[in-house]
Formats: structure tokens, C-alpha cells, sequence
């Protein structure tokens, strides 16, 4: 009993001073990062908060501040020219992520099949992602330049158009190009997600299913889809974010104009190069909501692993 | 009986047909584009212009918009105008090195450390501080880049190298803690009590054992990172400028200059490509086995 007694304090002593040297070295390793993002991110973010609820008046010698309330965010609800901007934010994304979809699964597919040069192609895959997108975004102006461009060109040589596409100024078009180019640069990571996720399905599901008599069709449709559903569903979400936060490619291909304001480009254009920054940051801010409320739905469908 | 088996025979042989079909549009696809940016460089701008408007077959290749992209002092038959004859070019690939490398380098140390004990070491508010590390990652960009710009201008830090790393480095080390948290879990953890049971230290532990196990995971980052800070463009576009100006300024802002010069542009975003695109395809491996790990396992 006293033998007992006298030891165990001991040892909890001993266990409280490693614990508390091991919080040590976790504070010293954390603290870099953390002060950086705290700096940098978080401070900012509050700012800029902060800025939604004020009149910001950019003069010669510097901000003037002066509180509004919700006075941005009342203008912002209110604000008509916002309304085709999120269609088209809308329009935009249901392109870009169904498009990139699309083809990144069926390029998953058939690279999860055995063939020569399999390598080759999984290879090439990384490079419209590795690209910086102002270069993709240059490149498709090339292709789709109403003047001479070889997309024309090559359409009409094999009938399918008279005249010559307008691609980045027809207004009814425009914004259809900027999404396919897009589509080039997100499509990769899609396939390889994919694709990962197909290879952790078990042989022996598929073994299985032949045996009982089922289709190709049926093997995808009823064994590889519910597989790997968890991971298009996450997908689907982060890809929906990068979609919503297209600005290079506007930025090199349209700038905008021809009716390709999106969301996230607007918040630019109002916060530099109308140097609204407080109705910049209100407007960044909603897409901010509007991002933490699809994660938020994503966490609850997939809870973050605890150890 | 024979009929049947050769019409089977016939049909597996169609199917692998169609199936090459589809690698061939694929491949194209990915490569055509680049492909055809790569040809309207090696053009003498008429010759591409009417290979592009009527598929003329142009008579010779040139690499004169290289040549006096890299090489200024040497005279080529391609016109100078704005592009040519100057170290502009040399100068923004130097600036976009410097950036990207010290980027990287940060990102990777910064991030990692902070990995590390989040992945291995019980402390009361790990959780929470796993979950602000994702929610970081979800804050929009231009969300912080107003008041980044505005702290930058106060601290007269806007054109100059660190107004622009440091926030790219915050931007991007929660992405590589994050991922490196995942290679961190990944990692015996026998192999550290061992270590420790024999008296090794924390920091001991974590630079001869852990680091050489997670040595994928860390080139995973760097090539990530890398990709990303050699291609940024819209924190460089409010936070650079003449000073210091990252190519992919560089390649925005020339279209304003001169309309038409697809081949003076054309042959600077080749340029622009070709370090990220090298570093994913040598590292091909172990950037998609980085970026995909997380999100299978979890």
C-alpha cells in the first residue's frame, strides 16, 4: 500500500514532465507556421471582415474609414447587376465541374485498363494540370482566335461551321470557351483521383461479379460507381470551389468583358480596379460563406479522421 | 464452329481498336494544344498565320523568337519591337526562380515542422488546430489579398520579393501541412517509441527517423509548391510589378502591349512551361501519390 503510494506520484510526475516537454517541442515546431498563418491569413481575413462594414475612401495620403453598419451588404443584396453574375458563376461552374467530370473519369477508365503505353499516357495526364493556367489560358487564345484561328479553320475545312466562331467576343459564346479551357486544366486531377480510387477496389468484387453473369456496364454501374462514391463526392465539392474561384483564365482570356464577369472576378475588378475595397471584400466574403457552407456540408458527409 | 470463334475473335480484335481509338483522342487531347502553341513559336509570323487560317504547309522552321528571347545580344531576323533585344525575359525568369525556390523552400519547412507534431504528439488542442488548418485553406484568396495589399503598401513592401513570398507562403503551407500530415500518420510509430525508449530526443527522432521515412511525402510538396508559386498569378498581379515581376505577369500584361505577337507571347509561355513541366513529369510518381494519398485514405 505506502509502497504503492509513494510511487505513483512519482511516475505521474514523471509522465506530467514528459507530456509537458512534449508540448514544448509541439509549440516550437507548430509556432512558425502558425505565426505566418496568423499574420497573414487570419488577421487579414478579419480585416477584411472588418472593411465589409466600413465606407473605405482610397485618397492621396492613404484609407479614410468610416463605419457603415451593413451598409455594403444591404447594396450588395440589392444590387441588380449581381444577379447575372451568379447565374453565370452558376452556368460557369455546372460546365467547368460536369465537363471535367466527365472526362476525367472516362480517362480514369481506360487508363485502370492494361495497355502499351499506358505509362505514357499516365505521364502526359500531369501536364495541362502542371501548366501555369495564365500559359493554358494564352494557349487557347491561340486556338480559338476568331481571325485565324485553328479551331475555325479546321471546323470549317470539315463543314461543320460556314463562318468563323467568335469564340472569346460573341457574347452568347464567350463564356462556354473560357469553361473549355478550364475544363483542359481541371480534368487531370480529376482522372488521377479517380483513378487511385479505382485501384483500392478489390479484384475479387470484380471476380465476383463475373462470375455472377454481369455486363461490363453492370460491373461499372453496380461494383465501381458505389466503390468509390465517397471520393466523387469530394471531389465534386473541391472542384466546385475551383471553379468558383476562376481568375486567371478570365483575367488572360476575356478580362472579363463579352459577358464573362464571374463572381470571383468581379470581386476583383470592384476591389482593384475600382479600388472599392470595402464592397471587394463583402463581395469576397459572400463567396467565402457560400465556400465554408458547401465544406461544411462536406465535413458532415465525411467527418475528418480522428487518430 | 470455326465461324464463330473467328467472329469473336473479330470482335475482341474491334474492341481493341476502338479502345486505341479513344487512347489516341485522349492523347491528343492533352498534347495537341501544347503542340500547336510549340509551332506558332517556330513560324515566321505570316508563314503561321496562313498554316492556322488555311493549313498552308509552311516551307522552314526558326527558333529566331527564342533565340533572342534568351539571347539578346545576338541579332535574329524576327522583329525587335517591345520584345525583343532586352533582358526583360532573363529578368522575369531569374525573379520567378527566386520566388518559386524560396517559396518552396519555406512552405516546406514551415509546413512539415508544423505536421509533425500535429500528426504524432497528444496535446489538448490538436484537433482544433487540424481543423483551422482546413478551414484556412478554404478562405478565397482575394478575401486576403485586400488587406495583404493595403498592410504591404503601408510597409512599402508592394514590387519587392518578400510583400510577395511571405503571402504566398502562408497561402500555401496549410496545403503541405496538411498533406504531410497524412505521410507523417503514415509512418510506424514502433519505430519512435523505440527510438526514444533508447534515449534518443524528440528532435532526434524526428531528423534521423521519421524525415528520411516521409522523404516522399516532402518531394511531393516541394514539386507542389513549387508548381504553384512558379505559376501564381493573382496575388503577383497586385503584389508585383516592375520590380519584381514573375512570368506569369509577364505573360498577362504583354497581350495589352501588343496585340497580335502570338509568337513573341506564344514563345515566352513555352518558356514560362517548360520548369513545371519537366519537374511534375520526372517527379510524376510521387506528386500524384502525395496529392491523392490524403483523400483515398480518409
Amino acid at each position: 500500500m505506502t509502497h504503492n503510494g509513494a510511487k505513483a506520484p512519482s511516475a505521474k510526475k514523471k509522465r506530467t514532465r514528459i507530456e509537458r516537454r512534449d508540448l514544448l517541442f509541439a509549440l516550437l515546431l507548430l509556432a512558425p507556421c502558425l505565426c505566418l498563418i496568423l499574420v497573414l491569413e487570419s488577421f487579414p481575413i478579419i480585416f477584411s471582415l472588418f472593411l465589409t462594414f466600413q465606407n473605405v475612401q482610397v485618397g492621396m495620403k492613404g484609407l479614410s474609414l468610416q463605419f457603415v453598419g451593413l451598409g455594403n451588404w444591404e447594396h450588395m443584396f440589392s444590387d441588380q447587376a449581381l444577379i447575372p453574375i451568379v447565374i453565370r458563376t452558376l452556368y460557369f461552374t455546372s460546365l467547368d465541374v460536369g465537363l471535367s467530370f466527365l472526362i476525367g473519369l472516362c480517362v480514369a477508365l481506360v487508363l485502370n485498363e492494361e495497355f502499351r503505353g499506358k505509362r505514357f499516357v499516365q505521364v502526359a495526364l500531369i501536364i495541362p494540370w502542371a501548366i501555369p493556367v495564365v500559359v493554358s489560358g494564352r494557349m487557347f487564345g491561340l486556338i480559338f482566335s476568331a481571325g485565324f484561328g485553328i479551331l475555325n479553320t479546321l471546323l470549317i475545312k470539315i463543314g461543320l461551321i460556314n463562318v468563323g466562331l467568335r469564340w472569346l467576343t460573341d457574347t452568347n459564346l464567350s463564356i462556354n470557351t473560357v469553361a473549355l479551357a478550364q475544363v483542359w486544366t481541371h480534368f487531370p486531377l480529376l482522372a488521377l483521383f479517380f483513378l487511385a480510387a479505382f485501384e483500392t477496389i478489390s479484384e475479387e468484387l470484380y471476380d465476383a461479379a463475373k462470375i455472377d453473369g454481369t455486363s461490363r456496364w453492370q460491373r461499372f454501374r453496380h461494383v465501381t460507381i458505389p466503390s468509390v462514391r465517397n471520393i466523387i463526392l469530394m471531389m465534386l465539392i473541391i472542384t466546385t470551389i475551383a471553379s468558383f474561384k476562376v481568375f486567371d483564365m478570365i483575367y488572360i482570356m476575356t478580362m472579363g468583358y463579352a459577358d464573362t464577369m464571374v463572381w470571383y472576378f468581379n470581386v476583383f475588378v470592384q476591389s482593384f480596379k475600382y479600388l472599392y475595397f470595402d464592397y471587394g471584400a463583402t463581395l469576397a466574403y459572400a463567396l467565402f460563406a457560400a465556400i465554408l457552407l458547401l465544406t461544411a456540408i462536406y465535413l458532415r458527409l465525411f467527418p475528418l479522421r480522428e487518430q | 464452329m470455326p465461324s464463330r470463334r473467328s467472329s469473336t475473335k473479330m470482335k475482341r480484335n474491334l474492341g481493341r481498336v476502338f479502345f486505341y481509338l479513344i487512347v489516341v483522342v485522349i492523347l491528343l487531347y492533352i498534347l495537341a494544344p501544347v503542340a500547336w502553341m510549340f509551332t506558332s513559336t517556330v513560324l515566321y509570323e505570316t508563314d503561321f498565320v496562313r498554316l492556322s487560317s488555311n493549313l498552308d504547309i509552311p516551307k522552314e522552321i526558326n527558333f529566331d523568337y527564342y533565340i533572342t528571347l534568351l539571347f539578346p545580344w545576338i541579332p535574329t531576323k524576327v522583329e525587335y519591337g517591345i520584345f525583343g533585344g532586352s533582358w526583360f525575359l532573363i529578368k522575369s525568369v531569374t525573379d520567378t526562380t527566386i520566388i518559386a525556390l524560396a517559396t518552396t523552400a519555406l512552405t516546406l519547412v514551415l509546413g512539415s515542422l508544423a505536421a509533425y507534431p500535429l500528426a504524432r504528439i497528444r496535446f489538448g488542442r490538436r484537433q482544433s488546430v487540424l481543423t483551422f488548418m482546413v478551414v484556412v485553406q478554404m478562405i478565397p484568396g482575394l478575401a486576403i489579398l485586400i488587406p495583404i495589399f493595403i498592410i504591404m503598401r503601408t510597409l512599402g513592401l508592394i514590387d519587392t520579393f518578400p510583400g510577395y513570398i511571405l503571402p504566398l507562403t502562408a497561402y500555401f503551407a496549410p496545403f503541405v501541412a496538411w498533406m504531410m500530415v497524412g505521410f507523417f500518420q503514415s509512418t510506424p510509430v514502433e519505430l519512435e517509441d523505440q527510438a526514444i525508449v533508447d534515449g534518443c530526443s524528440r528532435w532526434g527522432v524526428l531528423a534521423r527517423i521519421v524525415l528520411p521515412l516521409v522523404a516522399p511525402g516532402l518531394v511531393a510538396s516541394a514539386v507542389w509548391a513549387f508548381l504553384s508559386s512558379w505559376g501564381e498569378f493573382m496575388f503577383a498581379i497586385v503584389l508585383t510589378g516592375s520590380q519584381v515581376t514573375p512570368i506569369s505577369v509577364l505573360i498577362a500584361l504583354a497581350v495589352g502591349e501588343v496585340q497580335a505577337r502570338w509568337g513573341w507571347m506564344c514563345a515566352q509561355a513555352i518558356i514560362a512551361l517548360l520548369p513545371p513541366v519537366v519537374l511534375a513529369v520526372l517527379l510524376q510518381r510521387y506528386l500524384v501519390k502525395g496529392l491523392t494519398a490524403g483523400a483515398i485514405k480518409g
